[in-house]
């Protein structure tokens, strides 16, 4: 035994001393950033294989689906599970989520507020929660995707490496995208798609210094999972045969901003469904059966609404379905996604994005070649799978809110330009009508409803952490609100503070004087006059715990350029002072550098 | 405080709202009819063409879930024909449902419905007016 301790302590130290020599080449060298990526999205395409797996598994076996088959393209789903398996799983979702809520009471960060607001810190033990529980209700058959929980894993998984490996601020929040983006390649099997998401939604900017990382890491995720799933496309389209025109286009606008008011319905859904659910007082953890009675019953005469609906975008582009089914299937997935996520299934909506946008394009195009073809328009009919791909490329992007990972998915899935040439049409159109209508993605549209005050993962989390208690000078000048203007004088002579703060007797903030005022030839034959008659900002205040952002507004409130800074409302005590320019000088130095690192420069000024 | 100009223009904003609330629901349900009548397999002996089924109950709905008085007469007529709309549904498709399972569903389905019109056609609460509530 004592000759095994010292020889684990050696390598004990060996390994800190290693570990010490790679953080220190991560932290210093871009390549190795690069490295580290790479690595970490090989393993993101693994837990993506494993989760995908998971999900499968529990599919078989509760819906008894053929090995291999889709869920909500199974041709034979005996229509008694159609309708319990979701209530059940709805029940194991509820209890599961109220045991992890009673050991880790708080709401779990995903990758984008952890960018915007933590620096890139994510929890990895909540991540692997969100994961399973994702896993429990997509293999359920709640209508929802398993992307949330392949970038909340993936993410959280890097985070907490880059964590151990004590990396920058900025280089956090990149490795954090590229978790996400290393998800979202490997789950469809689109290494561009994959980093325009983490560029979009994760990083909230593109840049030269994130490019490398998040593309490599998106690409080793993709290559990875292709060892297990295959490398072929994971929806198959005929597009040999495509052909749009210029009527097409005009057409794809128009499914465009459609697309768009549907997704803002099935985003609000969410919301409204939550509230009458909080309105009944109905318990969280009994919520997703709830929700899952619902699903099922809906499933009872759509199966394709059941899990993430990956088969049903398949059969939707064949065009296995008939028109009528298809619009009933528009209203029905709408309704169940809703329905899900608004119960409390975790998991999000890209993928029930894609395929309500899907059956939505193709009922469209069924619709107008009926319409249009009986008026001579459109004699050669128009293209089906086109239609569909701009359905299903609008729709997530006015969901979603990525409009290049729409296109460049379309472009991967299907290889076809000219396609993707209509789906940016669609998107586009979609995404400036979200934007201009109603103003938020799902993600944000959440977040502002659990009033988080983000708009997206621009770090803003630097702003939190710059309050005036960071800012403030402690040692206030102070004076007594009786002193006279002689005894003021005497006190703080010319050339000493600009400005003293009053206080009463009982310490509490009366005011403030400017030095210049009461060393006025005016009041040289008033000595004895109160120096409080000339004082002014009586009732403005800053607070310690205030941001760098409320400072300044109070000081346009004030009117002033330097405030005491108090320790509560209600005591009025001074602890400290504040002047504009200071806060407005860190603001800006703080603002600089933010940007300056979302651009990777150490500076937004180059050599002079 | 509002002004009083300020309350008539939300109250008018409130009531187009849930007009159009009634109407994009009533789409809905009419397309979710739509899709659930055209699943049905074989001759299936429906009254009006398909279509026109499906539109009318959505157009039912709308009405029902107005907040005006002659909704209720609308929301008294829908449990019945969506009764038999969907009985025919669940019995019509290639695997059919056993008789009491197919009755129950499609009863959920009456009174789903019904309900939802009865809440969406209810009167402001105190709440829209800026009271706690």
């Amino acid at each position: 035994m004592s000759a095994v301790a010292p020889s684990l302590e050696r390598f004990a130290g060996t390994w800190r001393a290693g570990f010490g020599v790679v953080a220190r080449l991560i932290r210093n060298h871009d390549v190795a950033l690069v490295v580290l990526a790479a690595m970490l999205g090989a393993a993101v395409g693994v837990g993506v294989v494993v989760l995908e797996a998971l999900v499968q598994l529990v599919h078989e076996s509760a819906f008894a689906i053929a090995p291999g088959g889709h869920l909500s393209a199974a041709p034979a789903l005996a229509w008694w599970r159609a309708l319990l398996v979701p209530a059940a799983g709805g029940l194991v979702a509820g209890l599961a989520a109220a045991l992890i809520r009673r050991w880790r009471p708080h709401e779990i960060v995903d990758a984008i507020e952890a960018n915007a607001l933590y620096g890139g810190r994510m929890s990895l033990r909540d991540s692997v929660n969100l994961a399973f529980l994702t896993v429990i209700a997509s293999g359920f058959g709640a209508s929802v995707g398993l992307e949330a929980g392949y970038t909340q894993l993936g993410a959280g998984f890097a985070s907490w490496a880059g964590q151990r490996l004590r990396l920058r601020r900025s280089d956090l929040r990149t490795l954090v995208g590229c978790g996400a983006a290393a998800a979202i390649a490997a789950a469809f099997n689109a290494p561009l798609a994959g980093a325009f998401y983490a560029f979009e939604l994760v990083i909230g900017t593109y840049s030269p210094l994130v490019l490398a990382p998040i593309s490599m890491a998106a690409l080793t995720g993709a290559l990875t999972a292709r060892q297990w799933l295959g490398d072929q496309a994971i929806f198959g389209a005929d597009m040999a045969s495509v052909s749009i025109t210029g009527l097409d286009y005009v057409l794809f606008a128009v499914l465009g901003a459609i697309a768009a008011a549907i997704g803002i319905a099935a985003m609000v859904g969410v919301t409204r469904i939550e509230r009458a659910l909080r309105r009944q007082r109905v318990s969280s953890w009994l919520r997703p059966s709830l929700g899952g009675i619902a699903v099922g019953i809906l499933a009872v005469t759509f199966p394709q609404v059941l899990g993430s609906g990956h088969g049903a975008i398949q059969l939707v582009l064949e065009g296995g379905l008939s028109g009528s089914v298809l619009v009933g299937l528009v209203a029905a997935k709408g309704l169940a996604s809703a329905l899900s996520v608004g119960t409390g299934f975790r998991g999000g909506l890209f993928s029930s994005s894609l395929l309500l946008g899907s059956v939505f394009g193709a009922a469209a195009v069924l619709g107008l070649e009926a319409v249009l073809g009986r008026i001579g328009l459109v004699p050669d009919g128009l293209d089906y799978v086109a239609y569909t791909l701009v359905g299903m490329g609008a729709m997530a992007a006015a969901i979603i809110g990525a409009p290049l990972t729409m296109i460049f998915l379309v472009l991967e899935l299907t290889g076809s330009f000219p396609a993707s040439l209509g789906v940016m049409v669609g998107v586009i159109v979609a995404s400036v009508t979200v934007r201009l209508t109603f103003g938020y993605s799902f993600a944000t549209w959440r977040f502002h409803v659990r009033g988080v005050p983000i708009s997206g993962a621009h770090d803003v989390g630097w702003m939190a952490e710059l309050t005036v208690e960071t800012l403030m000078q402690r040692d206030a000048p102070m004076a007594p609100v009786d002193v006279t203007v002689g005894e003021f004088r005497r006190r703080f002579p010319l050339g000493g503070a600009d400005r003293v703060f009053l206080i009463d007797d009982e310490k509490r903030y009366a005011g403030m004087v400017l030095s210049a005022d009461l060393h006025s030839a005016d009041l040289d034959a008033n000595r004895e006059e109160k120096a409080a008659a000339h004082r002014g900002a009586v009732g403005h205040f800053l607070l310690p715990q205030q941001s760098v952002r409320a400072a300044l507004d109070r000081f346009a409130a004030a009117e002033a350029d330097e405030l005491p800074v108090v320790d509560n409302p209600r005591d009025l005590r001074v602890v400290g002072a504040l002047s504009e320019a200071d806060a407005l000088r860190r603001y800006t130095q703080a603002l600089e550098r933010a940007r300056a690192e979302e651009l990777g420069e150490r500076t937004l000024f180059g050599p002079e | 405080m509002s002004a009083p100009h300020d309350i008539a223009a939300q109250a008018r904003r409130r009531r187009v709202r849930r007009v159009l609330n009634a109407v994009l629901l009533g789409m809905a349900v009419g397309a979710y009819t739509l899709g659930a009548l055209a699943s049905r397999v074989g001759d299936n002996d429906d009254v009006l063409p398909v279509p026109l089924e499906a539109l009318l109950l959505g157009a039912a709905f709308a009405f029902s879930a107005l907040p005006v008085g002659g909704a209720i007469l609308a929301r008294g007529l829908i449990p019945i024909p969506t009764l038999l709309l969907f009985l025919s549904v669940f019995l019509g498709r290639t695997e059919p449902l056993p008789f009491a399972a197919a009755f129950a569903l499609a009863l959920v389905h009456a009174i789903a419905l019904t309900a939802l019109s009865t809440t969406l056609a209810e009167r402001p609460h105190n709440a829209l007016l800026g009271s706690r509530r």
